[in-house]
């Protein structure tokens, strides 16, 4: 049953540009974009036990290369996307060491300064980046429901391989070492796990993915400032997503984003006044009532049987208390 | 001159900083909770001070208590109501739990108060002290001696009182404060309400100097937050000092170097001291233990 | 502990295909679930900042809208060809920001259907929605965005009703050169993002052609709150004219520390300000004199040619359907809505292309001014004014004819 639904799912999605109208082929772009962020963050906080909240810096990054490359060099997308993506491991490489030395709210807060910081540096690099008037790439060559299309299967693909790469990721040696050092790291260290080399490793993997993401989404839109890339809202919502789906699952942060992004696009069009509030309040309602997922939060539901049990008994007592 | 101008109105500014950021430490330190929401607060208390000044022409100074008691009870239910349930959890739930929360402030301040930009203009506004060459308005010497006060009490009720001990007590060891029969819940809601009263505070002085808006308390939870993990969690020598600290570096850079930098500055600090000393300028080392 | 993740990815394995399946299948049914539209109404669509950063403006803008389409709608609608059409437009919030601006037109245009586009708010945002008007060959008339930058990319879809943004600067430059004495020391503060940043950079260089001396030019991060150690450093350069560019909350903050600081300028002008709701009332006295350039008031001489209103009819009538009196955003908008009306009279179709051409060809008379584009689609034909703070009103006084009042230079030591 579970293979069937998943050779189908996927063919459906296949046919997705077929199937929908551009807008919806958008939305839909933008649940894979999330997907693959949550999937950065699931291998970084859900495997490896290191909250990276700023993610969102290899997002922007990636993103401005992409686009500063187009630009100034007049490179193709796919080699400045190839190079936008190529800088996020290596940056992992240069501050990873230092940063992942600290833990728990500690490393949250330091990705969140590098966030700004880097956001900081972009937006006063003027003549690079072009500072905080933005940046606009060319517009890409292809008409709007054939571009719609690429970018659908961009996205698609993206999505496709992070889950892929999570799955190995979490059956492969990296993946055991870092479940070890989420679960106790001293002792990782202690039985010979060079948990440093493992933990940079596994954030260079996130920063991978989150920057391919970056970098197309750079040239869907064609415009980017500093503080629409950077955006640290977009580390909460993957959080969020990532949260919902369940930490340390491999296709949790599909179901998480799609049921976020369609949410969100939904209450953004019907509550003029009042989406901001609504999301919030979703966001309050998934921490209060699924804090561990989906899953869980069906699991701790009582079934259908239970219910009925517990209605029954009740008619009992009224039933009683009648006589 | 200009050098000495700049740090004077630096030290001033940290005051106020300061001020933002205890009640962000307090919240942290006890209740565990990273307070997303921090910068509404403080702009739910500047709209609560402004509508009592343009209503009744209060002056603002006298304002300052009553959105800091208004901000109390708003502290206490919240926690009570809603908080309370997600306290003990994980790092990121609340997280994300205060993000959510910051989005349904915000959201409602923009209907009561409309995105129109507010500010508190005192008649003695721009009267200042002149030292040769050195102008400080009194409107800020002001500020900055009412938010020192106000961290002096907070640091003498948390002292001098069963509450604050209570709180403290719970803060360092919650397992042994329940043995001891402290209520636990009720204290981390009256630490709650104390951290969101001292944010309304913070808001009434913040709308003397400052234009807000519903937007404007993202970055004021920002600032909150880099002081605080500069100056160490649960440490208010620390939020005095990271706080002054950071708003003479501000100065420097934006009256002497580049003013584009301004708000790189407090980024960067803050992974400095990350890197060199993760449990800030006075972190209690206990604190920092218990949440790593 | 592996044997964790394993295990629990295994279970999610039978469950994820089913919630995708799903959620699939509901964004199935409302792609294709188009509104069905009353045949006789055209609905304009626009994604406006009604939260963020920007809202206080988003929403005059909106109220502008909504003005023009109650008013022509109790005229009758828009005849096109021999048909005449009641007027509605679909809004949408993109919170001040780009990305979500663009995925709203890209859904105002495809799910919603709409073929003719309405500008957002900012020069940022409407940047990066122009493109998306271009991508699909639609019409965007954009009413508030005055950033050259938009218009320089050869783009063919996209047109302003408003004056280009050099004029926002360039009219302070020539008050203070030919004030008496010259305001001879510049100084420039500007906002890090694209209207504000642009607008300094034309401040400048108009300044030197003016044979003025720019003795600080500085940008700030969007965001900023405390410029008392900017203004000190200003201060020590001893301007005379300090012009700011930045949004309304900013621009309350600079004129409140200016104060504090107690720098003695000759001249102080904002980019926006005086003219908008809060900002006076934030100030109170510290407002006075402040000056601020306008693109319409409410005593400019025009007529529109549609509605017959003059501008003071307009203001009036603003005041009390809407409740406040009109800054010029919301004329500015109604005037977009107008240049539609035209070429689409003109057009006699409502095929987006043809509109486009017709809306290129525009030349009409509203009482917001006389709208003619240039090739890149800027309007050319009007001119901005300047106000200044004058016992607390905002009163015009530049250029002479036109002027409420005579323009208070030097400002008195604040």
């Amino acid at each position: 049953m579970g293979p069937i639904l998943l050779v189908l799912g996927a063919l459906l999605l296949l046919a997705g540009p077929a199937l929908l109208n551009p807008y919806w082929l958008r939305v839909l772009a933008s649940v894979f974009m999330y997907a693959v962020l949550a999937q950065g963050i699931n291998i970084m906080a859900g495997y490896t036990g290191y909250p990276a909240f700023g993610n969102v810096v290899f997002f922007g990054l990636s993103g401005y290369v992409t686009g500063i490359l187009m630009v100034k060099a007049g490179a193709p997308f796919a080699v400045a996307m190839l190079a936008g993506v190529a800088l996020c491991p290596l940056l992992v490489l240069a501050i990873g060491p230092p940063l992942l030395r600290l833990k728990g709210h500690y490393f949250a807060i330091a990705t969140l300064g590098l966030n700004e910081a880097v956001k900081e540096v972009v937006s006063n690099a003027a003549s690079l980046t072009g500072g905080g008037m933005g940046l606009s790439l060319p517009l890409p060559p292809w008409g709007p429901v054939e571009g719609g299309a690429i970018f659908y299967y961009l996205f698609l693909g993206a999505m496709l391989i992070s889950t892929w790469g999570t799955w190995e990721f979490g059956r492969r040696r990296i993946g055991v070492a870092c479940g070890a050092i989420r679960d106790n790291e001293e002792k990782a260290g202690a039985v010979g796990l060079h948990t440093t080399r493992y933990k940079t490793t596994a954030w260079m993997i996130s920063a991978t993915m989150t920057g391919v993401v970056g970098s197309i989404n750079a040239y869907r839109l064609t415009y980017i400032d500093p503080p629409s890339v950077f955006d640290l809202a977009i580390s909460v919502k993957s959080f969020v997503i990532f949260l919902l789906g369940g930490a340390g699952t491999v296709l949790g942060p599909i179901a998480g984003a799609f049921f976020v992004e369609m949410l969100a696009t939904y209450t953004w069009s019907k509550l003029l006044n009042w989406h901001l509030g609504a999301m919030g309040a979703l966001i309050i309602l998934v921490v209060m009532l699924a804090p561990n997922g989906f899953r869980d939060a069906l699991r701790r539901m009582p079934s259908l049987a239970t219910l009925r049990m517990r209605i029954l008994r009740r008619g009992d007592f009224a039933g009683k208390a009648g006589q | 001159m200009l050098t000495l101008q700049v740090i004077l109105s630096g030290i001033l500014l940290g005051g106020l900083y300061a001020c933002m950021a205890i009640g962000f430490s307090i919240i942290w330190g006890v209740t565990n909770l990273i307070n997303l929401a921090h910068g509404s607060m403080i702009i739910i208390g500047a709209y609560i001070t402004w509508m009592l000044w343009t209503r009744f022409g209060i002056d603002p100074f006298l304002l300052v208590p009553v959105a800091g008691a208004a901000l109390f009870a708003f502290g206490y239910v919240l926690y009570r109501v809603l908080l309370h349930r997600v306290a003990v959890k994980s790092l990121f739930m609340t997280l994300i739990l205060t993000f959510g929360l910051d989005r349904v402030l915000v959201n409602i301040n923009l209907q009561l108060f409309s995105a129109d930009v507010r500010a508190i203009t005192l008649p003695y506004a721009s009267e200042a002290l002149e030292l040769g060459g050195i102008r400080l308005p009194y409107i800020r010497i002001a500020v900055f001696c009412v938010a020192l006060l106000l961290t002096y009490l907070l640091h003498l009720f948390m002292n001098h009182t069963r509450i604050g001990d209570s709180i403290r007590a719970t803060a360092q060891n919650v397992r042994a404060a329940k043995v001891l029969g402290i209520d636990t819940a009720r204290v981390y809601a009256i630490a709650f309400g104390i951290g969101a009263a001292m944010a309304g505070a913070a808001g009434a002085l913040i709308a003397m100097l400052y234009s807000f808006t519903p937007v404007t308390g993202d970055s004021l939870t920002m600032k909150a937050f880099v002081i605080v993990v500069l100056g160490g969690l649960g440490s208010m020598h620390g939020a005095i000092v990271a706080g002054i600290l950071l708003g003479v570096a501000e100065n420097i850079v934006s009256g002497l170097i580049a003013p584009g930098y301004r708000d790189a500055v407090s980024f960067f600090l803050l992974l400095l001291i990350l890197l060199v000393r993760p449990r800030g300028l006075f972190g209690n080392r206990y604190l920092a233990d218990a949440k790593i | 502990m592996t044997f964790n993740v394993k295990q629990r990815s295994s279970q999610k394995r039978s469950f994820f295909p089913a919630a995708s399946v799903v959620s699939f299948l509901v964004a199935g049914v409302l792609g294709f679930a188009m509104p069905a539209q009353a045949q006789d109404v055209i609905t304009f669509g626009a994604s406006l900042s009604l939260t963020g950063g920007t809202a206080t403006e988003g929403r005059l803008v909106k109220e502008g809208y909504d003005f023009y389409v109650k008013h022509i709608n109790e005229k009758g609608g828009i005849k096109v060809g021999d048909k005449t059409y009641k007027v509605a437009i679909k809004y949408y919030d993109d919170a001040s920001t780009a990305a979500t601006s663009v995925q709203l037109y890209e859904k105002l245009i495809n799910e919603d259907g709409i073929k003719l586009l309405l500008g957002p708010y900012s020069s940022g945002v409407t940047f990066a929605a122009s493109a998306v008007a271009e991508k699909y060959q639609l019409p965007m008339v954009a009413a508030h965005a005055a950033s050259p930058a938009i218009y320089d990319r050869g783009f063919k879809y996209i047109f302003a009703t408003l004056t280009p943004l050099a004029e926002y600067t360039g009219n302070s430059i020539k008050m203070a050169a030919a004030a008496n004495p010259k305001a001879q020391r510049v100084a420039l503060i500007s906002e890090n993002a694209l209207f504000p940043k642009s607008s300094g950079e034309a401040a400048a260089l108009q300044a030197k052609a003016a044979g003025l001396e720019v003795v600080y030019n500085e940008i700030y991060p969007t965001g900023t709150k405390d410029f008392s150690a900017m203004l000190a450093a200003m201060k020590s350069k001893n301007p005379d004219l300090l012009l700011f560019a930045g949004y309304t909350g900013d621009a309350t903050v600079i004129a409140r520390q200016i104060a504090e600081v107690g720098v003695n300028l000759k001249m102080f002008g904002v980019s926006l300000g005086p003219t908008l709701p809060g900002f006076i009332e934030a100030l109170g006295p510290k407002a006075e004199g402040i000056l601020e350039p306008i693109q319409w008031a409410a005593n400019a001489p025009w007529k529109d040619e549609i509605f017959g209103w003059t501008a003071p009819q307009f203001a009036e009538m603003f005041q009390k359907e809407v409740g406040h009196f009109p800054d010029y955003h919301p004329p500015q908008s109604v005037a977009a809505l107008e240049v539609y009306q035209r070429a689409l009279e003109k057009a006699g179709s409502l095929d987006p292309r043809k509109v486009r051409d017709a809306i290129a060809e525009t030349n009409i008379m509203t009482m917001y001014g006389p709208i003619r584009f240039n090739e890149k689609g800027q309007n050319i034909a009007k001119g901005m004014s300047v106000v200044q703070v004058q016992n607390g009103k905002a009163m015009v006084v530049y250029p002479a004819d036109g002027a409420q009042a005579k323009f208070i230079y030097p400002l008195p030591p604040r």
